[in-house]
C-alpha cells in the first residue's frame, strides 16, 4: 500500500500544476509558486530550523497523542461496558466535546500560565473526549458469546484482555488513533502559535507576520509529508497485522 | 454435580412483568454419565448450561460442584475467536502452565481431521469444520464435565453423523460427564445413557428416560421404535 497508485500520482501532478497557475496568475494574492516554496523549505532545512521546530512540534504531538488514547481509551471502555459509569463520566464528556478548543487552550495558559504543561494539557484535553465517544461505541459493540466463551472455560484477565476485549477494539483503537491524529496535530500548531516560542505553530505565527507564504507553505508541506510517512510507516502495517485474520482484507 | 433451581427469571420488557422459566427443578448428574436434555423451545434448556458453567449467575438455588474440576462448553455456535488460528484458538482455552507444550490440541485436531487446518483462521473454516474445531477445543483441556448445546443443529446428515461419531469416540475414551440440550429426540436415543425431559411448567425432578440398548444395538431402526413406545413427554408418567 505503500506505492501511490497512477491515478493518484496523475491527481497530485493535477493539484501541483493548478497550484503553478494561481500562483503565477496571481489570483490568490500572496501564493508563491511551488519552486518557491521547494527553494524555501530546502533552505530551511539546510539550515537546521526546520528540524528543530519540527522535531519539538512532533515530540509534544506523540506526548498528547499517547496520553489522550490511553485516558481515553480507559474511560470509553469503562462507560460502554458499566452503565454507572456512564452516568457519572456523560456530563463530562458532553462538556468536554463541546467547548470550543480555543475556549480550553486559553484557559490552560491562564490558570497554568504560558508553560509546557499548559500546552500538552490543553491538547490532550481537547482529544479525549473523542477517543472516549469511539471507544464507548466500540466496548458497547463487544459480542457476548465470546464472553461467554471466556467465563466457561475460566480465562484469566489478562487473557480475556489480549486474546478477546482487545481484538474487538481494534478497529475502533484505529478509527480514534486515525482521526486522533489529525486532530492532534492541528491542536498543537494551535498552542503552539498562541503561547509557545518554538514549533512549527511558533515558525508559522513569525512567518505570517511577515507575510512570508512560502515559510508558511514549507513548514505545511513538511508535516503533511511526515505525518503521512506516519500512516505509511506505522498505522497501516499496524492495521494490516491487527485485520490479518480476515477472509478479504479491509484495506 | 447437582443443581438446584428455585427460581430463575428473566427480566421483562419494560412495563411487563418479570418471566419464571425455571422453578423448583433439580438435576442430578453422575460421574462419566451422559445426559441429554430435551424439551421444547423456551423451557429453559440453555439458560441450565449457562448457570452451570457460571455464565450466568443470577439465579435462587444451589450448584454443587465437585472441586477443582474442569469444565467444557460446546456452545450452540462454534464460538472460535476469528483473530486468532485454529491452533491458538485451541490453546487459549488451556491452563497457562499447558498453554505452550500440551500436545492435545494438536492430538485431538487429528482426530477430528483438522490436522492441516492448525494454522487457518476459522474464517476458512466450514459449519462442519468450525463445530468439530470447537469439539477439540473443549476435549483438549481434558474435562471433567463437557456440556454442549445442540452441537449438531444446522449440519448436514453426513456432518451430524460424522460429528456425532467423534464425540462417542472421544467420550468413550475420557470418560466425562456429559450434559448435552438437544430439542431432536432421536438424537438424545441415541446418545444418551438418560434423558431428561424438560416442560415449560414443570416441576422438581424432570422426568427421565434410560433407552434400553446398548450403544451399539441403537440402529435407526431401534431408535424410531423406542421413539414410538416412549410416553409422550407432554404427559410425563406420575413422579414415585
Amino acid at each position: 500500500m505503500s506505492k501511490l497508485s497512477r491515478g493518484s500520482w496523475a491527481s497530485l501532478l493535477l493539484l501541483v500544476a493548478l497550484w503553478q497557475v494561481l500562483a503565477v496568475s496571481e489570483t490568490v494574492a500572496f501564493l508563491p509558486t511551488p519552486g518557491k516554496t521547494l527553494s524555501t523549505l530546502i533552505a530551511e532545512a539546510q539550515s537546521g530550523e526546520l528540524w528543530m521546530h519540527l522535531g519539538i512540534t512532533l515530540r509534544r504531538v506523540a506526548i498528547c497523542f499517547a496520553v489522550a488514547m490511553l485516558t481515553g481509551t480507559l474511560m470509553g471502555v469503562a462507560m460502554g461496558l458499566s452503565p454507572k459509569a456512564n452516568a457519572v463520566l456523560d456530563p463530562w464528556l458532553v462538556v468536554l466535546l463541546n467547548v470550543p478548543a480555543l475556549v480550553i487552550i486559553i484557559l490552560c495558559y491562564l490558570s497554568l500560565g504560558l508553560v509546557e504543561a499548559a500546552a500538552l494539557l490543553a491538547v490532550i484535553l481537547n482529544k479525549i473526549p473523542n477517543v472516549a465517544v469511539i471507544l464507548r461505541e466500540g466496548s458497547r459493540s463487544f459480542d457476548p458469546s465470546y464472553t461467554a466463551l471466556a467465563v466457561s472455560y475460566r480465562l484469566p484477565w489478562g487473557d480475556r484482555l489480549r486474546h478477546i476485549l482487545l481484538p474487538q477494539l481494534a478497529p475502533y483503537l484505529a478509527a480514534a488513533a486515525r482521526s486522533g491524529l489529525a486532530l492532534i496535530w492541528k491542536i498543537v500548531l494551535v498552542v503552539e502559535l498562541l503561547g509557545r516560542s518554538n514549533g512549527v505553530g511558533f515558525q508559522l505565527h513569525s512567518y505570517f507576520q511577515l507575510f512570508d507564504v512560502a515559510g508558511i507553505l514549507a513548514y505545511s508541506l513538511s508535516f503533511i509529508v511526515v505525518v503521512q510517512g506516519l500512516e505509511w510507516s506505522v498505522l497501516r502495517p499496524l492495521e494490516r497485522h491487527a485485520t490479518r485474520w480476515k477472509p478479504v482484507p479491509a484495506l | 454435580m447437582r443443581i438446584e433451581l428455585t427460581r430463575k427469571r428473566f427480566p421483562g420488557r419494560p412495563g411487563e412483568p418479570d418471566r419464571t422459566i425455571l422453578e423448583d427443578v433439580t438435576l442430578e448428574l453422575g460421574s462419566g454419565e451422559f445426559v441429554c436434555l430435551t424439551g421444547p423451545s423456551g423451557c429453559g434448556k440453555t439458560t441450565v448450561l449457562n448457570l452451570i458453567s457460571g455464565i450466568d449467575r443470577d439465579f435462587e438455588g444451589h450448584l454443587e460442584e465437585p472441586e477443582d474440576y474442569r469444565l467444557a462448553y460446546v456452545f450452540q455456535q462454534p464460538c472460535l475467536l476469528p483473530w486468532r488460528t485454529v491452533e491458538e484458538n485451541l490453546r487459549l482455552v488451556l491452563p497457562k502452565a499447558e498453554r505452550q507444550h500440551s500436545d492435545r490440541p494438536l492430538h485431538y485436531l487429528k482426530r477430528m481431521g483438522l490436522a492441516d487446518y492448525r494454522n487457518a483462521y476459522p474464517g476458512d473454516l466450514s459449519l462442519g469444520m468450525a463445530r468439530r474445531a470447537s469439539l477439540a477445543r473443549a476435549f483438549s483441556i481434558d474435562p471433567d464435565l463437557l456440556l454442549l448445546d445442540e452441537p449438531f443443529v444446522s449440519l448436514d446428515e453426513d456432518n451430524a453423523r460424522l460429528l456425532k461419531h467423534l464425540l462417542l469416540e472421544l467420550w468413550s475414551e475420557r470418560r466425562c460427564s456429559v450434559l448435552c440440550v438437544t430439542h431432536d429426540l432421536e438424537e438424545a436415543l441415541e446418545l444418551a445413557d438418560r434423558i431428561l425431559f424438560m416442560c415449560p411448567q414443570e416441576r422438581g425432578i424432570p422426568y427421565e428416560y434410560r433407552p434400553p440398548l446398548s450403544r451399539e444395538e441403537r440402529t435407526p431402526e431401534q431408535i424410531s421404535r423406542l421413539r414410538q413406545e416412549l410416553p409422550r413427554p407432554s404427559q410425563p408418567k406420575e413422579k414415585p
